[in-house]
């Protein structure tokens, strides 16, 4: 009988693992999620109004493609599934001291996770997800679930022990750097809390004020990026290497607008239009659907199309954007607004490449305007977080910004949304067909919470 | 002293042995009785008056006791003649060809009385031969004088026999009412049709059952049905699988004609298993013959990929004598949880001759292809976004002109100009097809030395580009096989070539097929035999599949320009080999923007398979009792498959994948066979015997990763890939140990008990329930025997079972296991398998009850069988699609009950029947009932539904299975309805549910067919149409077409400039009315919104298949020394009658042998055949 069970056992599979290569397994898996075409492109780039369709006009008009929402919802399944696993396995290692270390780090990369999910969807399955047994788990008020979030970033970052052994491998992001680590914690802190800053004001200062007393990321060497390599299959998950891609192009909103401030970031963002050589935004949403897009207008620039452009989990320029809003808002982060708001302009354009002189033109250009500082703050972090779809996409909906100047910044598709329940842009993802197949009753529960599954749901936050 | 003995065997007409019947010496009345195999051992000695009587007899009869110790009696009518019994006869394992062969040669054949008068040299012989009423020859068929002296014809059905003026000569064969032919001219050959079925014969018909026991038919308490070879080696498939769609109830077959060489997927009285196999098990001479599908997951979900079959098509179709079709779980349980989804029983022919005849037989097959149902297209517009030309203008490109007089058309202002499509866009909204000169994709790019550079031409339709793309197919398929009997054994050899062009432009499959098989008699007891086959398949260029750039259809009907000119089109490449695409960038950009011309992916990207087989028994029987015989077998089937996939570097970076396949399956077997009386009125035959499977498969792939090119063009291999090729190996393995035992019991031979049972042992289930035993049980009444005054019964039998199939699962589903190692810029990173696997997992269960009455009325005119089966399927072993919150996407579950209730009827009528024209007809039906009883484990509803397979462009349609509903139905999105009215928004689109809801099965209702046959002489006209009703798909095909303006739908009339009228509701409820683009509602009021939109009926009639043949009168035959010529012309696929779906075959559409069907990728266009078979035999 036990040769029975030796010729069940897989002989090319592995049936231990290292923490060292789940780590990795996540952080690669997570933002190969998160920048894949179906969700960054297709979803985020187009909702935070970046880039404008040029095959697929319906995507610029909020017909949700399910391949990008699905695949958006397997960060479940992929990077969370590998960091329960890791932080589970860890409880029973022989070599108990890298383990507060490494499970603490896990933890960071969960919470990231999880609040990206929650910002997209709403309530999600959170306590009762990834418990190794079914049936299907519930879904979490997401409103409960930021608290934990929260708390679980405090405790890491107070794990977390330089004088103990962290990662030895495995680790892209930090190299297994316990103290970046924990600046990232209070970093993730920082951007959990300003988005209840609406709902729960009270608790985003309180959180955000101690974030920063801990330590937050505000040097672009501290930048937390995946760093993708020019070598397949390692490369960013949606370059033109192959050929060049000709299936979004830039939107005539963020062309026009950077054209106005002359910002010279423009150059790197999009390319100049095949046939007029200068650069065209497409309007937004018009409704044509055709491939001479690709000639006619913009397609974004060859640096965001390189194989080695990296994944971003958050930058310094958009904690000093986050500290200025603290500021403005009122709140104790040891500087002023007009401060924090430099140095994210400046934290960008160092991120782009940006010569040094151009960039404080630039930023002399656009000065800050305490009495206007929410669209002031949200228009240059929107510009700052290009690339970033789906946090720019959250950003949008948060602050609800427009051009400093108070005129629209966004439009509404030109030719009308395809989705009955949304006109100018879309306040959640509907839930993917695949919880109507695995997890129905649950997922219709929430679907109830939250006021209905629609894509016109406002989120407690927003 | 005891008088010696003598043994030997009684048989009636048809050869095989009669049971029950009492043999007596009248001078001591000593008395011995026949075995179920009409076996029997008495002392006598030559001389000794012998009594023979049977209550399956009419009379008694008495003979002599000849002079040998082995004798062969044969009993037919009034009729009875001894002979020396020199057979290797007595086995238990007796079929109707092997004991047709039972050599009464006519040395040995003396009839009781009275003496013979030997045929001397100078008799006048005439000549002649034996045919069925099909105009085949018969073999061995017995010619009789009036004197009693009788000859037998030759295997070949030829004879010559003494000529006498005048006498009327009776000629008798198996299961034929006897002929009487008066001889009058000694010159004119005679043709002697023997035809239809005599009803005493019924008592000796043989089936073929589980583990190739041979049983009387008469005995058997559950449905078999059973396909002669010839009836599918005329209109030949490829595939021999494809022959037997529409012949018997009970069976579907799905298949893609259009796919060089596809799958065909078998399933027997309706799919059980939510997840699982449910395809029919192959056995060939007792081979478990594998029938591994590659086809991805991807492919089956309307993605690309190549359909590399089902290796089921390695058989030789012109070496199968016989296929029987075991359909439930009574009748495969001998095979354990193999057999579960029912048994195709292959038995090859095991020689050519007949008696110590050496037969040589030769067949040519050839047979033209034709693409049959193509979409209808539109052929008013070409392609673009919009109705008018871009302008390129001499001013500002006079590098696009080959001089300043060049351009087509003058502006006032800006000077001369030409039009220029649309050709970045893939879709055919553009401008009208007036014939206006414009500038077409293949007018430009100067430097590359382009001949047709600066012309212009027409803009106009093109309404056959699609049809004049494919060619015309040819497949030639030659085959010989020789063999032959000696009184120590049999053999035969086979060779044969199938050569096939198919209808894509390079794209061709070959096969060859060797075989030998035979048996030797080493002693009287001990018999060996053995039988090896090597196949070897080669194919280049098969189409590719579903939604790809691979699949020219993709092309063609869902993203492409319908001006394309296909003789403009064949120039694929330039003279620096790269590519001349439609879809270029823009004018001064010749890169493909997504899509490769047609031809280039024809014979620039094209793949290339192949695959050796080899797959043999060898065997030993030892009989050292004439009731008790032991046999000892091993079986191998093995191969090695070569799949090789290419894109070409050139604009795009180019990529290879090779795939390969080892599989071999050994399995060892041994058992002990009883035939024996008990008592007066008692007979039992049993088997019991165990068997060992291993099983061991080796699958290998390396591919070039995303991102990642060639290094060099055109050369195809691992190492010239510009990053280390991904590797992904999987190993396969398993174990199954058997006992199994099985008896009949028979009672008057008229009332039948079989029991049988079988017990298992798989590595692949946890210890603790890794032995699972499944008993079944069945039981056969001939109740015509007590109706014998009933005179329009000339055969009457019912039939009842029951039994329960146990089913392990797939290796490595007990153990957890990480993904496989991957690296990162040189550091290792392993995943977590998305598949969680169940350390206990239980053994399948299924419990199947059957019933069936089987009817022969008026003289054998009307036959009638009637199935009725009740079959469920618990713990279901399942990888269930789980909410990816769980943290995984699937777990193995023991979960879900299936239920399949249904019928299966088959009617026979022979309503004209002469001298010379006969006509029978044949009509068969199957329904299938099925149901998902539960999902539940241990009684507990653990989830919803379980997710079969999703459409991968959407995501949205998927094929799922819920409790309450069928197994395989679709959910997708609906219109939503208020008081029966679509509801729309107010810009003219329809509003899809809040949610997937059912969209309708993907299996049919039922399906079944309808043979008609119609002889005249020596002609012969068959006809096969077969009907599928019910079942729905959701089709790419037409949501695509409608969507990029390629389908005739979409240029209905002049809607592209008035609009299309949408009517509806508002979601208030208001009434609505509004125009809105052609454009725009193609695009968002069908399948990509409305997922129901493109949902169809799968049902269709078709008319299959047209055979006619003629046996060429034997006087041709002699020139060539042959025995018989026979030439066929047919058709097969030859008219879809009845279709309720646009623009694809709906018997077209399968993408592989898994349970994810109804899901249309991009459907290929179905073939039609036209072939001329001819047949020799010498």
């Amino acid at each position: 009988c036990s040769k029975f069970d030796s010729l069940n056992t897989d002989p090319v599979k592995p049936s231990a693992v290292t923490p060292e290569q789940l780590l990795l397994s996540a952080e690669k898996n997570a933002m190969d999620i998160l920048y894949n075409s179906v969700v960054n492109n297709r979803i985020g780039m187009h909702y935070a109004q970046y880039w404008a369709a040029s095959d697929k006009e319906e995507d610029s008009r909020y017909s949700l493609g399910e391949a990008g929402n699905s695949t958006l919802w397997s960060l479940y399944n992929r990077p969370l599934k590998d960091l329960q696993t890791l932080i589970d396995l860890n409880r029973t290692a022989a070599i108990q001291d890298p383990v507060p270390n490494q499970n603490a780090i896990a933890g960071i990369l969960q919470v990231w996770l999880y609040q990206t999910l929650a910002d997209a969807y709403g309530n999600i399955p959170y306590s009762k997800a990834l418990s190794d047994s079914i049936p299907a788990p519930a879904y979490d008020d997401a409103a409960g679930m930021y608290a934990s979030l929260l708390s679980r970033l405090q405790e890491y970052q107070g794990v977390l022990d330089a004088s103990k052994d962290s990662y030895k491998s495995g680790d892209v992001i930090y190299n297994g750097d316990v103290m970046k680590w924990k600046k990232l914690a209070n970093s993730l802190i920082l951007r959990i809390a300003m988005r209840m800053s609406k709902a729960k004001p009270a608790e985003a200062k309180s959180a955000i004020e101690t974030a920063v007393t801990n330590g937050v990321i505000t040097d672009g060497a501290d930048n937390a990026l995946f760093p993708y390599t020019s070598q397949a299959p390692n490369q960013y998950p949606y370059n033109d290497f192959g050929r060049e891609q000709v299936e979004f192009v830039v939107s005539e909103t963020m062309v026009n607008y950077m054209q106005a401030l002359n910002d010279p970031r423009l150059e790197i963002y999009a390319r100049p239009a095949k046939t007029s050589k200068t650069i065209v935004g497409k309007p937004y949403g018009l409704g044509t659907n055709s491939a001479a897009d690709a000639q006619k207008y913009s397609t974004p620039g060859v640096r965001v199309y390189a194989p080695d452009f990296p994944g971003i989990l958050i930058t310094a320029s958009e904690v000093q954007f986050l500290m200025a809003e603290a500021a403005a808002r009122g709140m104790n982060v040891g500087g002023t607004a007009e401060t924090f708001y430099k140095a994210g302009i400046r934290a960008s354009m160092n991120f782009w490449k940006i010569p040094e002189a151009a960039a404080t033109t630039y930023i002399n250009s656009v000065p800050y305007k305490s009495a206007n500082w929410k669209n002031q703050i949200g228009s240059q972090k929107w510009l700052a977080l290009y690339m970033q779809g789906l946090q720019a996409w959250f950003e949008r909906l948060r602050l609800s910004f427009t051009k400093p100047d108070g005129t629209p910044l966004f439009i509404a598709p030109v030719a009308g949304s395809l989705d009955a329940n949304v006109t100018m842009v879309p306040s959640r993802l509907t839930y993917p067909v695949v919880e109507s197949n695995t997890n129905n009753k649950n997922k219709e529960a929430a679907a109830a919470a939250i006021g209905g599954d629609t894509k016109g749901t406002k989120l407690w936050w927003q | 002293q005891t008088a010696p003995g003598i043994h030997g065997k009684i048989i009636g007409r048809s050869g095989l042995g009669l049971p029950n019947t009492t043999l007596r010496l009248t001078a001591t009345g000593d008395s011995a009785r026949t075995d179920a195999e009409g076996l029997f051992s008495i002392k006598a000695k030559q001389g000794d008056s012998l009594r023979i009587e049977s209550a399956l007899l009419p009379e008694t009869y008495t003979i002599a006791v000849p002079g040998y110790d082995s004798v062969l009696i044969r009993i037919e009518d009034r009729q009875i003649r001894t002979g020396k019994w020199s057979s290797s006869a007595g086995t238990l394992k007796d079929t109707v060809s092997e004991a047709t062969n039972t050599p009464i040669t006519r040395a040995d054949t003396v009839p009781a009385t009275p003496a013979p008068a030997p045929a001397t040299g100078d008799t006048v012989l005439i000549k002649g031969r034996v045919t069925n009423s099909n105009g085949q020859p018969l073999a061995n068929a017995s010619i009789t004088y009036p004197n009693g002296k009788m000859y037998t014809a030759g295997a070949d059905g030829t004879f010559a026999i003494p000529f006498q003026q005048g006498a009327k000569v009776v000629f008798s064969n198996v299961g034929t009412p006897n002929l009487e032919v008066t001889l009058t001219n000694p010159n004119k050959p005679l043709s002697v049709r023997l035809g239809g079925k005599k009803s005493s014969e019924e008592l000796e018909q043989v089936t073929v059952t589980a583990m190739g026991i041979s049983k009387k038919s008469r005995s058997v308490g559950y449905a078999i049905s059973e396909v002669k070879g010839s009836e599918i080696q005329t209109a030949k498939e490829v595939n021999f699988v494809n022959n037997l769609a529409g012949r018997v109830p009970g069976v579907n077959i799905t298949t893609n004609s259009g796919s060089m060489g596809g799958s065909s997927k078998v399933t027997i009285r309706g799919p059980k298993s939510i997840l699982g196999d449910n395809n029919a098990l192959f056995v060939v001479d007792g081979i478990p013959f594998s029938n591994l599908n590659t086809n991805s997951y991807g492919q089956q979900i309307g993605g690309g990929g190549f359909d590399y079959g089902s290796p089921v098509q390695d058989i030789n179709p012109d070496d199968i004598d016989q296929i029987s079709v075991l359909k439930g779980a009574a009748a495969t349980a001998l095979y354990g949880s193999r057999g579960q989804n029912g048994v195709i029983l292959v038995t090859t022919k095991k020689t050519n001759g007949g008696g110590k005849k050496i037969g040589i037989n030769y067949s040519l097959n050839v047979q033209s292809d034709k693409v049959y149902v193509l979409p209808s297209y539109q052929n008013k517009y070409g392609g673009g976004s919009k109705p008018t030309f871009d302008t390129l203008f001499y001013n500002k490109n006079p590098e696009q002109f080959l001089n300043s007089t060049a351009p087509t058309y003058r502006d006032p202002i800006s000077g001369g100009y030409d039009l220029l499509p649309e050709f970045a866009v893939d879709e055919s909204w553009g401008p009208a097809l007036d014939g206006r000169l414009v500038r077409h994709y293949w007018s430009f790019d100067p430097n590359k030395n382009n001949p047709y550079f600066g012309q212009a031409a027409p803009w106009a339709p093109q309404p056959s580009n699609i049809k004049d793309f494919f060619q015309t197919g040819l497949t030639v398929t030659n085959s010989v096989s020789a063999g032959g009997n000696s009184d120590k054994g049999s053999i035969r050899i086979g060779l044969a070539d199938t050569r096939q062009r198919f209808v894509l432009p390079n794209s061709q499959l070959s096969r060859t097929n060797v075989g030998i098989n035979g048996t030797y008699k080493i002693t009287g007891q001990l018999t060996a035999s053995a039988g090896m086959r090597y196949s070897y398949t080669k194919a280049k260029g098969r189409p590719g599949t579903g939604f790809t750039g691979q699949n020219v259809m993709n092309l063609f009907s869902e993203y492409g320009q319908r001006q394309w000119d296909m003789s403009r089109m064949k120039n694929y490449k330039y003279a620096d080999g790269t590519q001349i695409s439609w879809n270029r960038k823009t004018f001064d950009d010749p890169t493909p923007n997504f899509a490769n011309n047609p031809y280039w992916t024809r014979y620039m990207e094209y793949q290339n398979d192949d695959r050796s087989r080899l797959f043999g028994s060898v065997g030993l029987e030892y009989k050292p009792l004439d009731w008790l015989s032991f046999n000892a077998q091993a079986f191998m089937d093995s191969y090695n498959t070569l799949q090789e996939e290419r894109t070409a570097k050139d604009y795009f970076l180019g990529s290879y994948a090779r795939n390969t396949i080892d599989f071999r399956e050994m399995n060892y077997m041994l058992t002990a066979n009883i035939k024996k009386d008990i008592g007066q009125r008692f007979n039992i035959g049993a088997t019991i015997g165990g068997n060992i499977m291993k099983q061991n498969v080796h699958l290998f792939t390396g591919a070039t990763p995303a991102g990642a090119g060639l290094i060099t063009p055109g050369v195809y291999t691992l190492v010239n890939i510009s990053a280390p090729p991904t590797i992904t190996e999987a190993r396969p393995r398993k174990q199954i140990n058997s006992l199994f035992g099985t008896a009949t019991i028979g009672y008057n031979n008229n009332i039948f008990l079989e029991l049988s049972g079988r017990n298992d042992w798989s590595s692949t289930l946890p210890a603790a329930n890794r032995s699972y035993f499944y008993p079944s049980a069945s039981t056969s009444i001939v109740f015509s025997d007590w109706l014998k005054n009933a005179k329009w019964l000339s055969f009457g039998k019912v039939r009842a079972g029951i039994a329960q199939v146990g089913s392990d699962t797939d290796p490595y589903n007990i153990y957890l296991t990480y993904g496989l190692p991957q690296l990162f810029n040189g550091t290792p990173y392993v995943s977590v398998d998305d598949l969680k696997r169940n350390p206990s997992l239980l053994p399948e269960k299924t419990t199947e009850k059957e019933a069936g009455i089987e009817l022969k009325l008026f003289n054998n005119r009307v036959g009638i069988d009637f199935t009725y089966y009740d079959r469920v399927t618990k713990n279901q072993i399942i990888p269930v699609n789980v909410s990816p919150a769980d943290g995984y996407t699937q777990y193995l579950l023991n979960a879900g009950s299936v239920s399949n209730k249904g019928i299966e009827l088959r009617l026979d009528g022979t309503p004209v029947q002469s001298e010379h024209f006969k006509w029978n007809i044949g009509f068969n039906f199957s329904k299938n009932k099925n149901k998902i009883l539960d999902l539940a484990q241990n009684g507990n509803e653990v989830i919803d539904r379980i997710n079969i397979g999703t459409e991968r462009r959407l995501n949205q349609v998927s094929v799922v299975a819920v409790k309450g509903q069928p197994l395989g139905t679709l959910y997708g999105f609906d219109y939503t309805y208020l008081n029966g009215q679509k509801v729309l928004d107010e810009s003219g689109h329809y509003i899809k549910t809040a949610t997937v809801v059912p969209l309708g099965s993907v299996y049919p209702d039922y399906v079944g067919g309808i043979t008609n046959n119609l002889t005249y002489k020596n002609i012969s006209l068959g006809a096969l149409v077969d009907y599928s009703k019910g079942g729905k798909f959701f089709s790419y095909t037409n949501m695509y077409g409608l969507a990029s303006g390629l389908l005739e739908e979409t240029a209905d009339g002049n809607i592209r400039e008035t609009g299309v009228d949408v009517s509806g509701v508002l979601a208030d409820g208001t009434p609505f009315t509004k125009t809105i683009p052609a454009m725009d509602h193609f695009k968002n009021n069908f399948g990509k919104n409305i997922n129901a939109a493109n949902i169809y009926d799968a049902s269709y009639v078709y008319l299959r298949e047209v055979t006619l043949g003629y046996q060429l009168p034997p006087t041709w035959a002699d020139k060539i020394s042959a025995s018989n010529i026979r030439l066929s012309l047919y058709g097969r696929n030859l008219w879809l009658i009845k279709s309720n779906a646009p623009n694809v075959d709906p018997s077209n559409i399968a993408n592989g042998t898994g349970n994810i069907q109804g899901l249309e990728g991009g459907a290929l266009p179905s073939i039609r055949s036209f072939g001329l078979n001819l047949n020799i035999g010498f």
